[in-house]
């Protein structure tokens, strides 16, 4: 009986020419979405430094003598090969870091001239499911109970040796069946595209993590469907089922969603600038040079100063973080942010992926230095003292090294068990919200009255 | 007859749900957004009027010629709580004889470190959120408002059968939709002039906040734009619900188009536009910087300069100006022979890579113009450029305000071009004998530095501070300021016909389905 009821109504359904007009447009912009990030991809890859400016010359080699007081040297984070899928990370984020060998010294982000011409656009996979998708699931359900009730079939069809959580399983069933669907060909076609451009070669975690994308579209499409449901059962007319939706669609989708910066800069707790400057200049205090110490004791202690420097910067940039997640927390009570933020973690961006790249930079930097330390060592004529910022004097080697893979910044983005591990809050919530609506739903609907209301 | 038509649609809206919900959650989202705005508004003028102290101040500092750099400050307009604006702007335009101001400027990119002497919370990390301004409330929540209001006024009237009531009477049909969307309209006019008047409030209650003509008729003309913006939503939600067999649907339907027009076309537009980006006219600017500069310092090296004597504490650069303080009086003229030659090649250099910019920027603009077009054709896109406009946070002005730093710049090197020949372009040494390194000075310096380290020798003698400042006084001062709200306006001339033009659009066709209708 189940399946005789969904498959009534998903023939409805995918011959609308609302749910055609809907996926129409879904397949367009990610499509679109794929091509456009083959292109700005292909041209990050070419750009892409291929030596660490400031350390390594255009020959591979480095002047071990300058080294101690190179404070610009530059790296920058490799592009993401799934920024298709949701890029905000990718846009906004810091993608730079200034550092010294003996500590970081700053993280930023380029100015994009785009953003200066005009609003930077961000029409991603995760933007399509979670405006386009979730309104669609709306479309096919405001009125599935509702609808129903007012043309009198839904007692016709109660009366049939069925129970109404059946009935209630057969509407979701066939809303989500042609959305999966449409879901899953449109990202096949994109991903067939994506191929066919030979811009970016996709890894088998990359895969895992698109899967992983799909799962989490299909929990965040059920609970929009779940949402229509409901509004259907919970009122008399289609006509405020779906005045109902509208209501709920927009406050989740938009209002609760963009609220989330707001309130964050408001409450968040970060220090200012000028008092993160002040902590940096008050670090000797901490670590004081005394008269009568060795050069090597000098070098040490100067040492030790960048390295507490170092550790305030990441910490500053924590904090930041922290705030940013506030924000997050705050509007995770609508699934679309929780939907963004898993998609977000899932393919592996946003402020997890920020602080794995101040990690490989510091990484780096410190495999650096123990390499120009060893090469340091072969040199007789040096005295074997790093000293910040002090150079072309004895205390350092002035030789001239191929310090071999050392040399090489890697950046390479987290592996999908790490970033399941980080999207699992997400993920998890979706879940939460489906069993949520699903059992207020049939709640409601259990003991809904169904007598044809007249004149409705 | 229309009359009674309008108060009847106002009075049904003004006691509806819908109407008591939609203002709940404007007011709420408008005031809220207004407050942290508005906040945000004084603390970026705050490090304005900072900012431009601390630029006086260094500037009244300075003691040599070469290190003049003036600094532009641009003050935040009290409207950018309606139109942000472009973000990535730079807030002030830098000026100097080695830099001719051009649209990339620096820009505040973001940068995190631990030498910035700001005192505001700054944390770039929060542009993961969609920053949002008041123009996009409007434009959002509004409008769906709106819609929220007219989906039904035919369908719903002609399922109720009140519709057939009301075309029996002796009245046009014509005017029935012109009752309904007056109806409408003055039902909208509402929750916007509550949302307008919570935003003046907040304006008037912060201390810090000062409104001038300009503001309040800027403040007029958005609420204007804004009405002839929501109108046109109205017009397209009574066309709609003509067309619509039921009411339910109907929503539906005007939603989806919402979502086309509000969402898909300016997020959509934008990135099809991403496909004419100029990326070969990136790398040749990169290339051309670069041959630019192998251009310079082919030409500054083949300058030949023999130094006199050593000199004790100097800053110079190859591309920039110079500060000597330690050197002989022979010295000081050899130099200045050097400087003669070299200086003029600084400049060159400098309008040499703005050439180059200034050509990626003519690219970058034609690119710009295509993407703007492939957008327009969206209400929501045409009301925010007209709202930028009118807020003075549009790129249009940026770039005036560009063109009349670059006029100032003119006037500042006509000022400093004769200074080169002379010696305070790089040197105050003349002035001051005890800190030229002749050879009884030397002699003193260094049983002095034995005695008690190089420090004192630098604390006390070879000292910047000692310096007393170059008298600034007849240098051209920069007349930059924002264009005019006229101007701006008239900027934005074909969105604003284009806004009206549609709106007309949508109210000409439902005139038309209105004629033809049956009930």
């Amino acid at each position: 009986m189940l399946w005789k009821i969904v498959r009534k109504d998903l023939v409805e359904h995918i011959t609308s020419f609302r749910f055609l007009a809907v996926f129409v447009f879904t397949v367009m912009l990610m499509v679109t979405s794929v091509l456009v990030f083959s292109v700005r991809y292909r041209n990050a890859i070419e750009e892409y430094p291929r030596r660490v400016e400031g350390l390594v010359n255009k020959d591979g080699k480095t002047h071990l003598g300058s080294v101690p007081c190179e404070g610009g040297a530059t790296v920058r984070r490799f592009p993401s090969a799934l920024a298709f899928i949701s890029g905000t990370g990718e846009r906004e984020f810091p993608n730079g870091a200034t550092f010294a060998v003996h500590g970081l010294r700053a993280i930023w982000r380029a100015p994009d001239i785009r953003g200066m011409l005009g609003s930077s656009a961000q029409v991603d996979w995760a933007f399509v499911v979670s405006v386009l998708l979730s309104f669609a699931a709306g479309l096919l359900t405001y009125k599935a109970i509702s609808g129903e009730l007012r043309d009198g079939t839904l007692a016709l069809m109660l009366s049939n040796p069925v129970s109404r959580g059946t009935v209630l399983l057969a509407k979701y069933l066939a809303a989500l069946i042609p959305l999966a669907a449409a879901l899953s060909a449109a990202m096949a076609f994109s991903l067939i595209v994506l191929r066919a451009t030979g811009a970016v070669q996709l890894t088998g975690d990359d895969w895992l993590k698109i899967g992983f994308v799909w799962l989490a579209s299909l929990l965040y499409l059920s609970i929009f469907v779940l949402i229509g449901l409901f509004c259907s059962v919970f009122a008399r007319s289609p006509l405020l089922s779906a005045v109902a939706f509208m209501f709920t669609w927009t406050c989740l989708v938009f209002v609760v969603p963009n609220l989330g910066g707001i309130l964050a800069r408001q409450m968040g707790d970060i220090k200012t600038p000028l008092q993160m400057k002040k902590l940096s200049e008050s670090v000797p205090d901490r670590f004081p040079l005394t008269p009568g110490m060795s050069d090597a004791e000098v070098a040490s202690v100067k040492l030790k100063r960048e390295l507490a420097r170092e550790r305030l910067l990441i910490e500053y940039v924590q904090s930041m973080v922290r705030q940013v997640h506030l924000g997050q927390n705050l509007t995770r009570i609508s699934p679309s942010s929780a939907f963004s933020y898993a998609v977000e973690n899932i393919v592996g961006g946003g402020t997890y992926r920020l602080m794995r790249f101040i990690d490989n930079v510091v990484r780096f930097r410190e495999g650096f230095f123990r390499a120009i330390i060893e090469a340091d060592k072969k040199d007789p004529q040096s005295e074997h003292h790093y000293e910040p910022w002090s150079c072309g004097s004895s205390n350092f080697s002035q030789r001239v090294v191929d310090l071999g893979p050392a040399k090489e910044f890697r950046d390479p983005p987290p592996s999908s068990i790490e970033c399941l591990h980080v999207a699992f809050m997400d993920m998890s919530l979706l879940i939460l919200y489906n069993g949520l609506l699903f059992l207020i739903t049939f709640l409601r609907f259990v003991r809904q009255d169904i007598s044809p209301v007249p004149g409705v | 007859m229309v009359r009674y038509i309008v108060r009847k649609e106002l009075l049904v809206n003004l006691l509806s749900m819908r109407f008591a919900l939609g203002l709940v959650v404007v007011a709420l989202v408008m005031g809220l957004v207004g407050y942290v705005l508005t906040e945000d508004y004084v603390g970026r003028r705050q490090t304005y009027l900072s900012d431009v102290q601390r630029h006086q101040e260094t500037l009244r500092q300075t003691k040599v010629y070469s290190t003049i750099e003036v600094a532009i400050d641009i003050p935040p307009p009290l409207l950018s709580v309606f139109g942000r604006g472009v973000k990535d702007l730079s807030s002030s335009i830098r000026v100097s004889p080695y830099h001719v101001p051009s649209l990339f400027e620096g820009g505040s990119g973001s940068s995190i470190h631990l030498r910035s002497t700001s005192d505001r919370p700054y944390n770039p990390l929060l542009r993961f959120f969609t920053p949002i301004d008041l123009s996009f409330v409007i434009g959002i929540i509004l409008s769906l408002f709106a819609i929220l209001l007219v989906f039904d006024s035919f369908s719903g009237e002609r399922e109720r059968g009140t519709l057939g009531l009301m075309l029996s009477c002796p009245i046009g049909r014509v005017q029935v939709l012109i009752g309904k969307f007056l109806g409408a309209l003055l039902t909208m006019a509402i929750p916007l002039t509550i949302g307008f008047l919570e935003v003046i409030l907040l304006w008037a209650l912060s201390p810090e906040v000062t409104l001038d003509t300009s503001s309040w008729v800027g403040v007029g003309l958005i609420y204007l734009f804004s009405l002839i913006f929501l109108s046109g939503f109205l017009a397209l939600g009574l066309l709609i619900s003509l067309f619509a067999k039921e009411s339910s649907s109907g929503l539906m339907y005007i939603l989806l188009v919402w979502i086309v027009v509000a969402v898909v076309i300016p997020e959509g537009g934008g990135y099809l536009a991403e496909y004419a980006w100029p990326w070969e006219a990136r790398r040749n600017v990169v290339e051309k910087l670069k041959e630019k500069e192998d251009k310079f310092y082919k030409a500054l090296w083949k300058v030949e300069y023999h130094q006199k004597c050593a000199w004790w504490y100097a800053n110079t650069s190859d591309t920039g100006g110079e500060s000597l303080l330690g050197i002989t009086e022979e010295e000081v003229y050899n130099r200045l022979e050097y400087n003669k030659k070299v200086f003029p090649l600084k400049f060159q250099y400098a309008e040499d890579r703005y050439r180059v910019l200034e050509s990626y920027a003519v690219a970058l603009r034609r690119w710009a113009g295509i993407r703007d077009n492939l957008i327009r054709p969206s209400l929501c896109v045409l009301y925010r450029n007209i709202v930028q406009a009118i807020s003075g946070t549009d790129i249009g002005s940026y770039e005036a305000m560009l063109r009349q730093a670059r006029r100032y710049r003119e006037a500042l090197m006509s000022y400093l071009r004769p200074k080169v020949e002379t010696p305070e372009w790089f040197t105050r040494a003349l002035e001051y004998p005890d800190m030229q390194p002749t050879e009884e000075n030397v002699k003193y310096w260094m049983k002095l530095a034995e005695k008690e380290g190089m420090g004192i020798l630098f604390a006390r003698i070879l000292n910047w501070d000692r310096i007393t400042p170059l008298d600034l006084s007849d240098m051209p001062r920069p007349q930059v300021k924002c264009p005019d709200l006229a101007e701006r306006v008239v900027g934005v001339t074909t969105d604003a016909l284009l806004l009206v033009g549609i709106t007309g659009l949508f109210l000409g066709l439902a005139t038309m389905k209105v004629l033809r209708y049956t009930p």
